[in-house]
């Protein structure tokens, strides 16, 4: 049983015998679902990703632990940390709620008194059977923003109303592109797009291919696959027109070449950095977005448009 | 969307959501690269741009200096540089590597024509093969008297024009060493630059915190309508050090605090603080606002000198055990000097806005401790209702550094039986509310250069005008005797900076 008023009870406590000395800091309300059982997500892994966003993302953190057998309790304990150069510590507040498949559905009535008001709620769902759960949506709805990766939960692809991590792996990528549009020698009318992905194609490569569709007009879309074990990130892009050929290739872990190709000249090549799009990364980016992102939705319906896929799923 | 008028399309990519405005490709051809400045900030700012992907791909750095180079071994200089003055510590392999492909380097001396055509034999290769779009941006980062020098034999090798992409031109301070000197070199750098090519840089100016001022003020609806002469009674600006001259003597002898710090940086603070609200915010409207609270600095007359300037030279002191020397015993000063290590001065503002509120600037070497901030006092509760003995004002605290954050200072009622009211702190701390480390003042204003966004930049307009409120004060001081030393290291400053509070009923609060 959790009295969500002991909860809140409790926090004062701990906040209490914190004492002056730390400096207590909330800009949002995060709700982590996570399985306890889960071993490509872990609750140690995914808790490590937590504290190591609150110095950026302090917050009142909840995480709904979902274990395998029946039970609905709750914990309360503050996390601290000292900024670089700074005397005093910062603290926010971490509450673990564990339920199960069977007590989920009492999991909203819980958390809607634990939201800190007049800040952002936003729920990041790492736990596929939360998110296939019929109580996901009663959960999802106290936030203005549901985040989920939709490499790890393929059903939530291309599911409208969420911010898919797939997406947020793509930034780098496209930010790259712009630089290089920064330079008017290098826009041309690029009408072949190919998309170089590992084993299985992640759904990054079909929104990277919708949000570049979106913003050229492309005759030709391909994808290639390599042997690489699939993590849900791009191995390369490659986009050609008659007079010119631009190519972005991953060469390691974090580093990347661009390379463009103009009629009559010298081909251009520059490293750049391509760093590891860890969790950490992306949920930190999806944290700092404070506005509904139009150019996803655009990239989403062409992705749509060019998968044939259809698994549209209502969500909150 | 068809891209073949690629010229004037725009870019299709931009999302602003998620990532900034992609800097244009460009060459930064810092003259005096071998300097210290280019070690501890130019180096470790621009391969920390590189590392936040906030600049192009072709982007690249010529180094020139007197020293025979090659580019590898500048390359190598540059990582220890990096290693050791960046804050994020060590270089990674990776972003570094595609940072240091982009690094050249040309020895030669600042007057020898022979360098410029070897330079722009090199930004010629460069633009070639990295696609930089014949965009440069010169940073003079040498001894003031080769700004001319620099900027002339630029212009005759034809690099100060292009006939593709801009050419664009950083000075450092100081500019000038009085009114006069400033007007000379800004007409110099006028021959071969037109002004809005010129960035003048003060560093305070992109000051992550510095810059909050203007969001606080203008971002806000509350505060504004208090932001007057009805309700502040009275600004401190404050930049405290605790750290002596450290081997600038010989600098110091030829600036003293008042050159160093209230001509440029204080003064563009409090240009921050009291300018009024731009109609929108960009680089003209607000250099606008700035420039016109400058020159409504009020001049101060011989007179005026004597009691709303003070100046100060720390003596020697033991302090936590340690001897420390006074500034007549530092290295490269003169036994009997007269330089000022310490400088006090009231300010008035002529405008229908700031008319009767003094600003009070002070900074100071050998002070208790370093701070720098900025204390808005505002007028005290119009009647006492309450026993207010004791009572503190309402104070709102800008503070720059360190801590970065804003307190408002005001009463409450202490728990208990009576109406006893006591001072409490409403505390906003940078650090705590957005957590991530503060991007430094030079990352800002390098990529605002390259950018072309000269908003905190420095006009010649403004630093004509701020060398007009102080030049009444270095002619006293200049033919004053200095009773020299008059504070010691560790204490707040002469006491005659507290008298010229204290003639107006005010006094300097304590950091």
């Amino acid at each position: 049983m959790i009295d969500p008023e002991q909860i809140r009870r409790r926090l004062t406590e701990v906040w209490t015998a914190l004492g002056d000395e730390v400096m207590r800091a909330c800009a949002l309300t995060l709700l982590t679902v996570v399985d306890s059982d889960n071993k490509a997500n872990s609750p140690v892994a995914i808790a490590q990703t937590l504290a190591e966003l609150m110095p950026e993302h302090p917050s009142r953190s909840v995480i709904v632990r979902l274990e395998p057998e029946d039970c609905l309790d709750a914990d309360v304990e503050a996390q601290c940390w000292m900024p670089f150069g700074q005397r005093r510590q910062i603290c926010s507040e971490q509450i673990v709620i564990r339920c199960s498949a069977n007590t989920l559905d009492q999991v909203p009535g819980v958390v809607l008194p634990l939201i800190v008001p007049d800040l952002p709620v936003v729920v990041w769902c790492a736990s596929r059977d939360a998110f296939l759960s019929p109580a996901f949506p009663a959960l999802a709805a106290s936030a203005q923003r549901v985040l989920i990766d939709s490499f790890r939960i393929p059903e939530a692809f291309p599911a409208p109303g969420i911010a898919d991590l797939s997406w947020t792996r793509l930034t780098r990528w496209r930010a790259l592109l712009a630089q290089v549009f920064e330079n008017k020698l290098c826009r041309h009318d690029f009408s072949t797009l190919t998309v170089y992905h590992e084993r299985s194609r992640p759904p990054a490569a079909l929104l990277f291919a919708g949000w570049l569709n979106s913003r050229l007009t492309l005759h030709h879309i391909d994808f290639q696959s390599n042997d690489l074990e699939p993590t849900g990130r791009l191995s390369g892009i490659e986009l050609a027109s008659d007079s010119a050929r631009l190519a972005i290739h991953r060469l390691s872990d974090s580093s990347g070449e661009v390379r463009l190709e103009l009629a009559g000249r010298d081909p251009v090549m520059n490293r750049v950095s391509l760093t590891p799009s860890t969790d950490l990364l992306l949920v930190g980016e999806e944290l700092s977005i404070h506005a509904s992102d139009l150019v996803y939705e655009q990239s989403r319906e062409e992705a749509l448009r060019i998968g044939k896929v259809d698994h549209e799923r209502p969500m909150v | 969307m068809s891209l073949s008028d690629a010229g004037t399309e725009a870019n299709p990519f931009l999302d602003p959501l998620r990532f900034d405005r992609p800097a244009p490709a460009c060459v930064v051809v810092i003259f005096g690269a071998n300097g210290d400045l280019t070690k501890r900030k130019l180096l470790p700012a621009l391969y920390s741009l590189t590392r936040d992907r906030r600049l192009s791909p072709g982007f690249a750095v010529v180094g020139i200096s007197r020293t025979a180079l090659s580019d590898d071994a500048f390359r190598d200089k540059m990582r220890e540089a990096v290693t050791q003055f960046s804050e994020s510590g060590p270089p990674e392999a990776g972003i570094w590597d595609a940072f240091a492909q982009g690094l050249y380097y040309e020895a030669g001396n600042f007057d020898d024509p022979a360098m410029y055509t070897r330079l722009a034999g090199r930004l010629g290769d460069i633009a070639q093969a990295r696609q930089t779009g014949g965009n440069v941006l010169y940073y003079l980062s040498t001894q003031p008297s080769f700004y001319a020098v620099a900027a002339g034999q630029l212009s005759a090798a034809g690099l100060t024009r292009a006939s593709e992409g801009w050419r664009r031109l950083i000075v450092e301070k100081p500019f000038g060493r009085d009114l006069d000197s400033a007007r000379r070199l800004n007409l110099d750098l006028q021959r071969f630059f037109p002004e809005t090519g010129i960035y003048r840089i003060d560093h305070y100016l992109g000051k992550e915190t510095v810059q909050n001022i203007l969001a606080f003020r203008f971002g806000n609806g509350i505060f504004e309508p208090l932001w007057n002469r009805g309700y502040i009674q009275h600004v401190q600006i404050t930049a405290a050090e605790s750290i002596g001259v450290e081997g600038r003597g010989a600098y110091y002898e030829e600036s003293g605090a008042l050159r160093d710090m209230i001509q440029n940086h204080l003064l563009q603070v409090l240009a921050t603080i009291a300018m009024e609200p731009p109609g929108r915010f960009d680089a003209a409207a607000v250099r606008d606002e700035r420039s016109k609270v400058l020159r409504a600095i009020r001049p101060l007359t011989r007179d005026d000198v004597a009691t709303e300037a003070v100046a100060g030279q720390y003596g020697p002191a033991r302090l936590g055990g340690r001897d420390l020397p006074g500034y007549r015993q530092e290295p490269g000063v003169k036994p009997d000097s007269i330089a000022n290590t310490y400088a006090a001065v009231t300010f008035s503002i002529d405008n229908w806005r700031w008319a009767g509120v003094p600003f009070y600037l002070r900074t100071g070497k050998r002070l208790p401790k370093r701070v720098t901030e900025i204390a808005i006092q505002f007028a005290p509760a119009p009647l006492p209702l309450f026993d207010h003995t004791g009572a503190q004002p309402n104070l709102l605290i800008l503070r720059i550094q360190p801590e970065e954050g804003i307190s408002l200072k005001f009463q409450s009622k202490s728990p208990g039986a009576g109406m006893h009211l006591r001072g409490v702190s409403m505390d906003f701390n940078y650090g705590s509310s957005f957590g991530a480390g503060l991007p430094s003042a030079y990352e800002t204003l390098l990529l605002d250069a390259i950018e072309g966004d000269a908003t905190l930049y420095t006009r010649q307009d403004m630093v004509e005008a701020s060398w007009q409120a102080v030049e009444p004060i270095l002619e006293v001081w200049s033919n004053a005797r200095a009773d020299f030393p008059n504070y010691a290291s560790g204490t707040w400053g002469p006491e005659a900076a507290d008298r010229m509070l204290a003639h107006r009923g005010h006094q300097w609060r304590r950091p």
